[in-house]
């Protein structure tokens, strides 16, 4: 393989190849052959997204007490810098009623930084979507945690607060680096 | 998938009903039209499905159907005569009002224009503030 079209052809293959590869592999993985209520999920577009976001905790190396306390506040920054950018939020579809709930206040924060640092990387449910905003509706976070809690990535506990807390048990974040490590080294080889 | 699931479960209901036998036909009047559109899964079910369209329909609007036995525990904006279908049938509540709500959801989903807009940006500032957050934890290494 000789010209540039031909590797930038087989790059695309391989990104491609790269996220067939991570949907089969979640599938695979998944404790539950339900179809309608689990595996449909792990196949949606977001399901990237959500299983993205544990993966960049991760590969990131943020997995210590503290270290969410340094998430929200550049959290709250990014989604200020949004609500003051009209031509952004009408091109993305967001609207700032839904942004302002999103940001980690006095009253919500001290959940927040409580949970993660009896467990780092523990997150209720409602400060997911918080982190999420602006890729996906609660909704749509809600019934990707119970799909892939069927399918055993993650476990879902009721808090002595009441909250829904999710932990991620690895296998998202084992499949997306898998993944991303194989087309790293295959594009290197291009 | 789900759509099929939906489509199923509503001829499986059809048949509790006692309406699997209606004739197909596939043409609908203006009062059926208005119906349609003020209900997102007939909607959706009338381009894959119109003579299942009209069965729903004509069950709907078959005067000879029993009273409702109980209103609907929540009111469906998006389908408010399949809610009100559903009410007719005790047993077919929670699924119809259930099988609704996932099929908006599941249309959301499936959505383009700001949604594809919103993923890939949102993905990449998610990446960006990971970063960030990394470089502050490292003391701004």
């Amino acid at each position: 393989m000789n010209s540039d079209l031909d590797k930038d052809f087989a790059t695309l293959e391989l990104m491609s190849r790269a996220r067939h590869s991570f949907i089969e592999c979640l599938v695979e993985r998944s404790e539950s052959r339900d179809e309608a209520d689990v595996l449909s999920y792990l196949r949606l577009d977001k399901m990237f997204e959500f299983a993205e976001f544990f993966y960049t905790i991760r590969a990131m190396g943020l997995t210590d007490p503290g270290d969410v306390a340094i998430l929200a506040d550049l959290h709250n920054g990014r989604i200020a810098r949004l609500m003051r950018d009209r031509a952004a939020l009408d091109r993305r579809g967001l609207k700032q009623e839904r942004l302002l709930d999103s940001m980690f206040t006095i009253d919500v924060l001290p959940r927040l930084e409580m949970i993660w640092n009896e467990q780092p990387g523990a997150l209720d449910q409602s400060n997911l979507g918080r982190l999420l905003v602006t890729q996906m509706s609660a909704e749509t976070v809600r019934g990707i945690a119970v799909a892939t809690e069927k399918a055993g990535f993650i476990r879902r506990r009721r808090h002595p607060t009441g909250a829904i807390v999710i932990t991620s048990l690895g296998v998202m974040e084992d499949v997306m680096g898998s993944c991303l490590r194989t087309m790293r080294c295959t594009i290197a080889d291009l | 998938m789900r759509q099929d699931l939906i489509a199923a479960t509503i001829a499986a209901l059809l048949v509790i009903a006692g309406h699997a036998e209606a004739a197909e036909r596939t043409a609908f009047t203006d009062r059926e039209l208005q119906v349609i559109a003020r209900n997102d899964l007939l909607q959706t079910l009338r381009e894959r499905d119109p003579a299942l369209v009209a069965r729903i329909l004509d069950m709907m609007l078959d005067p000879s159907a029993g009273p409702r036995l109980a209103a609907p525990s929540t009111v469906d904006l998006h389908n408010p005569d399949l809610a009100a279908l559903a009410a007719r049938s005790a047993e077919g509540s929670k699924e119809w009002l259930e099988l609704v709500r996932l099929a908006r959801a599941r249309k959301a989903e499936t959505k383009s224009g700001p949604d594809a807009t919103r993923s890939a940006e949102g993905s990449l500032e998610l990446l960006s503030m990971m970063r960030d957050a990394r470089r502050q934890k490292n003391g701004g290494q």
